[in-house]
């Protein structure tokens, strides 16, 4: 009797996630289409259609060169960093973990401001997401390398640390930078915008953002297993090695990506997961694709919200995803600590 | 499945020996509990089988095969394991816990979803879960908690189960009624090893004791040979009472051997 009245049951939760999913991306291609409506210069539906069309083409030039590929960076990136905050929280079976917060978005910000500041970026337009991707690579492997020989508390710490260090040596480089225009551009690329992004950042970014997602195909499965930690997930027949590897290679192309992409914007990965969560019943390997959806659906209203907001020069992207999620983080601690105590 | 052989098996950690000259046959049918004092190597034996950790030396063979050479897919679905202390480390509904034992089972090609849906129903049963069976977890009692994990081991349906303290955090009602449970599936046909501290309920459920002791195999036999006065002063440095009720007999720590600790007070 039992046994039929379970299946309809996680059905129900399948279909409940499927329906998220469904809600998800109708949000995100509506505010995706309200953004392309709000700029400099504001359109009204009809010009929007003129533009879309073809029909006036100085609208259509502001619509699939100006807006367009800002507009779908804003998704990419958002997209980006909400997979990747709910991937790494599956590995390392920890709410907290986030590129942000364990400073793999502040090493991949150092190595994009060297390769500023060394001028590479100016030698090869690949130079700058590259050392992004290879800054975000090495602070992911020392982050797990710290994992293996101690909890989760110590990563934590280790992160915080790690960021606050690479913080340190790019201030550095914005203090020795030669002249005060390029340290006024390392520190507006810090902050993180989307501000002046065309289509050959969204170029750029695509590869490695895709590439990431694909290796995060059919990992859900070991992150449920590891609901039970990492031996009695072993024991489910999950190769935890290659578990490893594969999420934080991944995790290292999205927020390497996200950083080249937009600079440091921080918090998604670790709001977006969070809030999806009680949607798939907390199981975390169901968490990946509603996260990358509801990351980009986020990251595309705040871009929306940034050009819209009245104030006297653009407020940067990064500054509004902290001012929003640095007290929701808090109040995150503050929840943990009631559960534990 | 017939038998889980150890042959001539050595365990170290780092280095160090912890078990050595490890030779046992553990059948189908049997619910075998292994016992012996803290440190002794419990948890590390059932981890060598669990394939958690590599033997330094000898064999381990689940009907022949070579446990290490089996597929980890294969070794999934034969072997559940329970850690000791296990936790669950997100707030899961009971039933989605207790159907992770199922993963082993739900391969590329599919899998059977009745087959599923049968083996969460039962696991739930056993462990009398099945009322909250739609709770959080984390609205439940850590005694709840760890049959529900009981359960998710359960739910595998592996010919061996391996639990690590399975009744350590249990009242003594789910105690009693685990035991019996975990019983009625060894006599199912399947093979249940358990390690456990409580050597009344050993004593009076299992059809055969391992009892580790001073980083080797002090006896293996039915409880009443392996929990003997003579091994239970040399392995436990304890004297326990014993007596019978209804046929059965059953055994009490009582005190500290002679040899062992302070007088008592009184």
């Amino acid at each position: 009797m039992q046994a039929t009245a379970k299946a309809p049951a996680s059905s129900t939760i399948e279909r409940a996630g499927a329906r998220l999913c469904r809600r998800l991306t109708l949000a995100l291609l509506l505010v995706l289409s309200l953004s392309l409506c709000f700029g400099a210069v504001a359109m009204t539906p009809a010009q929007l259609w003129a533009g879309i069309s073809g029909s006036d083409p100085a609208l259509a030039a502001i619509l699939l060169e100006i807006r367009l590929p800002r507009v779908l960076l804003g998704a990419v990136v958002g997209a980006a960093l909400g997979l990747c905050g709910a991937a790494l929280q599956g590995l390392l079976q920890n709410p907290l973990a986030e590129p942000g917060l364990l400073g793999v978005s502040a090493v991949a910000s150092l190595g994009a401001v060297a390769a500023l500041y060394f001028g590479l970026a100016a030698v090869s337009t690949l130079a700058l997401p590259l050392s992004a991707l290879a800054g975000a690579l090495l602070a992911t492997l020392l982050l797990l390398w710290l994992a293996r020989r101690s909890g989760s508390l110590t990563l934590i710490l280790s992160g915080v640390a790690l960021g606050s260090l690479a913080v340190a040596l790019t201030a550095l480089a914005i203090n020795l930078s030669p002249n005060p225009y390029a340290s006024a551009e390392l520190v507006f690329w810090l902050m993180g915008s989307l501000r002046d992004r065309g289509l050959d950042d969204l170029l750029l970014v695509l590869p490695f953002v895709a590439t990431g997602a694909l290796l995060l195909r059919g990992v859900g499965r070991g992150l449920d297993a590891l609901t039970l930690g990492e031996d009695a997930g072993q024991s489910l027949g999950i190769d935890l090695a290659r578990l490893r590897t594969r999420v934080v290679l991944a995790a290292a192309l999205l927020a390497g990506g996200s950083v080249a992409g937009a600079g440091g914007v921080g918090f998604v990965g670790l709001v977006v997961p969070h809030l999806v969560r009680p949607f798939v019943a907390h199981r975390p390997g169901a968490l990946l694709w509603p996260s990358a959806l509801a990351g980009a659906l986020l990251l595309a209203s705040a871009d929306l919200a940034v050009r819209l907001l009245p104030s006297g020069s653009e407020l940067m992207l990064g500054v509004l995803t902290a001012l929003i999620g640095a007290p929701f983080f808090l109040h995150l601690i503050l929840q943990l600590g009631r559960q534990q105590q | 499945m017939n038998s889980l052989v150890a042959q001539g098996l050595l365990l170290t950690l780092s280095g160090r020996p912890v078990l050595s000259g490890l030779d046992f046959t553990l059948a189908a049918g049997e619910f075998v509990v292994l016992a012996g004092p803290n440190g002794a190597g419990k948890s590390t034996l059932l981890r060598a089988l669990a394939r958690l950790r590599s033997p330094a030396a000898g064999r381990l063979l689940l009907d022949g095969d070579d446990l290490g050479r089996m597929s980890r897919e294969t070794h999934a679905r034969r072997v559940a394991y329970l850690p000791q202390a296990a936790t669950v480390r997100w707030p899961l509904r009971l039933d989605h816990l207790v159907a992770l034992g199922r993963l082993p089972h739900r391969t590329a090609k599919g899998w059977d979803a009745a087959a599923d849906a049968q083996a969460i129903a039962r696991a739930l049963a056993d462990m009398a879960l099945a009322g909250l069976a739609e709770r959080r977890v984390d609205t439940l009692s850590g005694g709840e908690v760890a049959r529900a994990l009981l359960a998710r081991a359960l739910a595998v349906e592996g010919e061996v189960s391996l639990l690590d303290e399975p009744v350590a955090a249990l009242d003594p009602l789910h105690q009693l009624a685990t035991m019996q449970r975990l019983r009625a599936r060894a006599c199912a046909g399947r093979m249940v090893l358990a390690v456990l501290h409580d050597l009344t309920l050993a004593s009076r459920f299992a059809d055969r004791v391992l009892l580790l002791a001073g980083g080797r195999l002090l006896a293996d036999g039915p409880p009443a040979v392996a929990l003997s006065d003579a091994n239970l002063a040399s392995a436990f440095g304890i004297v326990a009472e014993r007596g019978a009720r209804g046929g059965s007999a059953y055994l009490l720590p009582w005190e500290a051997a002679p040899m062992h600790g302070p007088p008592p007070c009184r």
